[in-house]
């Protein structure tokens, strides 16, 4: 009974941020066989299973994906690639259901500019709450906790630009727009945590 | 204007592509344009067409060895698990699965679909000869040991 006890209060207290902090420490582990390395099969497949966990992949994507753009299939890089479940040369495949998180974070954005355009206060207000939840809440965490899968499918994608069809260039053109992001992201919030260094403290910061 | 998105509605002949291959021998190949089912799978597996007076089985499964590996080694039986207007999916059963993809150069599978009138899309195209050989990298394979440790595993 003390142990269960222990058990649950140690799942309850946890915090989520905790918890997404062992899933990125989890992601970098599980790349570990993108190294030239001989991967024994089962390690594979067991690799194959914890990645869908890491990449958070809740369903497939990419048959969707095909359809919806024609993508014509690829082979992996290697099979040491397929193995961590990176199937494609493609960027948005790749990504599997990390792609959905962030249509959803796109939509959040729609829904929070139509609401602070609103006339109605309380949906006005509503909007403002999301607005301030939108960047500093979903969308650093789902970044961060994104950001080694996102940093791998750009990178092969980048590897295998080509410009053959409409959907595979706008592939590349998603590749390279999320590697300047990639970039970008982690040098402006350290530009804006250090010019806001003094307020950080302020309740009108937070 | 009229003619404005006739390309879409253009009948496009089914191309396949080995999409996976597990460490256990399955084997998944898609094609981009539904085809009809073959009634009967032991057509597939057994089935034989005269190709250029050489009679050779309707679907052929060939192991192109790596660079430092024993051909030998690589003595195989396949078997059709499923079939579905887009995917096809076959397992292989090596006589020492353990040696393929073990070490070094990779070898690769290659697919040869013989009889283009067994996999004939819905629209009444056949495979186009480019696309009538495959091939995909094989990733390394678990031996029957390996395998009864993993079904354990599943069951568990």
């Amino acid at each position: 009974m003390i142990l269960l006890n222990a058990v649950v209060t140690i799942l309850v207290s946890a915090s989520l941020n905790e918890l997404l902090g062992m899933v990125n420490a989890y992601q970098l582990i599980l790349m570990m066989p993108l190294l030239m390395v001989t991967l024994p099969p089962n390690a594979g497949m067991y690799f194959a299973q914890l990645m869908t966990i890491a990449a958070f992949e809740v369903f497939d994507t990419k048959p969707f994906l095909d359809r919806l753009l024609r993508l014509e299939p690829t082979d992996p890089v290697n099979s040491n690639y397929e193995a961590v479940g990176l199937e494609s040369l493609y960027f948005l495949h790749n990504m599997g259901t990390l792609v959905l998180a962030f249509v959803f974070f796109m939509l959040e954005a729609a829904v929070s500019l139509l609401c602070r355009s609103s006339s109605h206060r309380k949906i006005k207000e509503f909007g403002d709450k999301l607005h301030k939840q939108l960047f500093w809440g979903s969308f650093i965490t789902l970044v961060t906790e994104a950001y080694s899968m996102l940093t791998i499918s750009c990178m092969i994608n980048l590897r295998f630009l080509s410009w053959g069809s409409f959907s595979i260039g706008m592939m590349s053109v998603f590749a390279i727009l999320t590697t300047l992001f990639l970039i970008a992201f982690p040098a402006y919030l350290g530009w804006l945590l250090k010019t806001n260094f003094q307020n950080l403290e302020l309740k009108s910061f937070k | 204007m009229d003619n404005l998105g006739d390309e879409d509605f253009k009948p496009v002949s089914p191309k396949p592509h080995v999409t996976k291959i597990e460490q256990d021998g399955v084997v998944e190949i898609t094609f981009s344009e539904p085809i009809e089912l073959v009634p009967n799978l032991t057509i597939i597996t057994n089935g034989t067409v005269d190709v250029d007076g050489k009679t050779s089985p309707v679907l052929e499964l060939e192991i192109f060895p790596g660079e430092d590996s024993d051909p030998a080694k690589f003595n195989f039986t396949f078997k059709v698990v499923t079939q579905t207007p887009t995917k096809l999916t076959l397992q292989m059963v090596f006589d020492n699965a353990r040696f393929v993809s073990a070490y070094g150069d990779k070898e690769k599978l290659l697919v040869y679909f013989r009889d283009p009138l067994i996999f004939i899309g819905v629209n009444g195209l056949v495979i186009e000869q480019e696309h009538r050989n495959i091939t995909r990298e094989m990733p390394a394979q678990l031996s029957e040991r390996e395998k009864e440790v993993q079904e354990v595993i599943e069951v568990i």
